[in-house]
């Protein structure tokens, strides 16, 4: 990433106490990169466990906006990882949205904050995040990860996506882990013709409340409701990486993998790098369809009916590749079964 | 509103090595984008550049730079098939500070903005000046309606 300022003087520190906020980490970045983020709008879609730890450490960066997205309230479930959260606001089913207002608005007053109580898969919702420079995603569903990636590739910004999941084998952990993938217009690879969602999930998560309940009493549903079990210190090395990776990228680093998983139970981190499609038909990701088309590109979204075919119109499903992935260079080699192990967890929590 | 340019990175790594190419004179290059707003502002979304080879160009100097009619009607056109808008990018290769000339000033709402609004269907048009450096930009959108421009504090490329 590369971020040229155009002759606007920087924003006036009006205010010494911000500019010994930033003293520890302008070292990382730079102070020319700390002004540049100053001018980024961030949107973070699921304000749960994952995305509560995200705007956390976000906050704590200064950006000038955020713009966060959430249809949910806090319940007693809620309260062992979502960060802020108290027993009062269980109580009165507080949004997520508002407290996520309230933890960033106690923090720093200044900081210009959009909440929507909603859900991403809502075209009025996605408007919001137009001007956005970086999402970061972190919904419970495949579909909303979708349509953030797809918003992303369209709306020429960049998308963060964190994921944890834990799987329980009677009463033992079978696996526990995460991942963190980032995918910009310069990609050309999305999860969608690399495989990594599982297309059927998305499909169910677009079917609008009334066909939900019809495909659901047919028995079409699958994957959805699980309550698996999640916890917060996951949730935050995960959002940690996930923010860490963003600041490298405002630096000016350049990152040569397209993920990270973290293997929870062997404390080691894998990375990884997708399979280019060549050449790259993909409606989302490929040159000749919604990358970088803003307003004319179709939104993913619940409102509209939209079929599997319709989903990929470049391609069909059967033809849609194995999924490959490659370990880049500087990454020691690692046993690839328990990276898919990882990567195959689906029970995104949040 | 805020406005922002976003470049693709491997249009941005072209598009240098055309305007950097010579720096003992101007050049100039074209590129067509779309637009993704809310009322928050707008994010001016690059889709592809034109690199005019010598023969396209009408002057190219020290100096001044512009480009020939042949090559622009050409341009126009893709313009309006597409459905995209356009970009005029050129450079001031000896500017320390780099700004906008009153040439360039001139051009942009006596000639381009007008002829534009007049014969080119539903196209709006942003101007980027780069200096002697690549890190020194300007960045303006033409806004039809308005009369006037709107600047752009950041390119950002991915």
């Amino acid at each position: 990433m590369k971020i040229i300022s155009c002759g606007k003087k920087p924003k006036e520190v009006d205010n010494l106490n911000l500019r010994a906020a930033q003293l520890r980490h302008i070292p990382i970045l730079g102070e020319s990169a700390q002004e540049r983020l100053s001018e980024l709008t961030i949107g973070v879609i699921g304000l749960g466990g994952i995305g509560s730890e995200l705007i956390e450490k976000l906050k704590r960066l200064f950006p000038k906006r955020l713009v966060l997205v959430d249809d949910d309230f806090i319940e007693e479930t809620n309260l062992n990882r979502v960060v802020g959260s108290t027993f009062s606001d269980a109580k009165n089913r507080l949004r997520k949205t508002n407290l996520a207002l309230r933890e960033v608005a106690t923090f720093n007053p200044k900081q210009e904050v959009r909440t929507v109580f909603g859900n991403f898969l809502d075209e009025e919702v996605q408007l919001e995040f137009k001007n956005c420079d970086v999402i970061f995603s972190s919904t419970d569903n495949v579909a909303s990860r979708f349509a953030a990636c797809a918003f992303g590739l369209a709306n020429g910004c960049a998308v963060i996506d964190v994921a944890t999941g834990i799987i329980m084998n009677d009463s033992a952990i079978k696996a526990a882990g995460g991942q963190v993938i980032w995918l910009t217009a310069s990609s050309n690879w999305c999860p969608l013709c690399s495989g990594l969602y599982d297309q059927r999930e998305i499909a169910t998560g677009l079917l609008d409340s009334q066909e939900l309940e019809r495909q659901r009493a047919q028995g079409y549903v699958h994957g959805e409701n699980i309550a698996a079990p999640q916890v917060g210190s996951l949730n935050g090395i995960l959002a940690g990486l996930a923010v860490w990776m963003f600041m490298r990228l405002v630096s000016g680093a350049s990152i040569d993998f397209d993920g990270v998983a973290v293997d929870a139970l062997t404390f080691t981190t894998h990375a990884w790098s997708e399979e280019r499609l060549s050449p790259n038909n993909c409606h989302y990701c490929g040159e000749h369809g919604s990358l970088m088309r803003g307003d004319s590109a179709e939104m993913v979204c619940r409102t509209k009916a939209i079929s599997l075919p319709e989903l990929i119109p470049s391609s069909n499903i059967e033809s849609l590749p194995t999924r490959s992935v490659t370990q880049p260079s500087n990454v020691a080699e690692l046993p690839v079964s328990a990276m898919f192990d990882l990567l195959g967890l689906r029970q995104y929590t949040h | 509103m805020t406005f922002k340019l976003v470049f693709r990175r491997e249009h941005f790594d072209k598009l240098m090595l055309h305007l950097y190419a010579d720096t003992s004179r101007e050049a100039m290059a074209l590129g067509y984008y779309c637009v993704a707003s809310n009322d928050i502002g707008q994010r001016i979304l690059v889709q592809d550049v034109e690199l005019p080879n010598e023969v396209d160009y009408r002057v190219k100097t020290a100096t001044r730079v512009s480009l020939s009619p042949q090559f622009l009607e050409k341009i126009f056109r893709r313009c309006e098939n597409e459905h995209v808008h356009l970009l005029d990018i050129h450079t001031h290769p000896w500017a320390e500070g780099v700004e906008f000339s009153a040439v360039d000033d001139y051009e942009a709402r006596n000639v381009k903005g007008p002829y534009l609004k007049k014969h080119v269907l539903d196209v709006n048009i942003t101007y980027v000046l780069f200096g002697a450096k690549p890190s020194d930009a300007r960045v303006r959108i033409w806004d039809h309606d308005l009369g006037d421009f709107h600047w752009a504090p950041l390119i950002i490329v991915w």
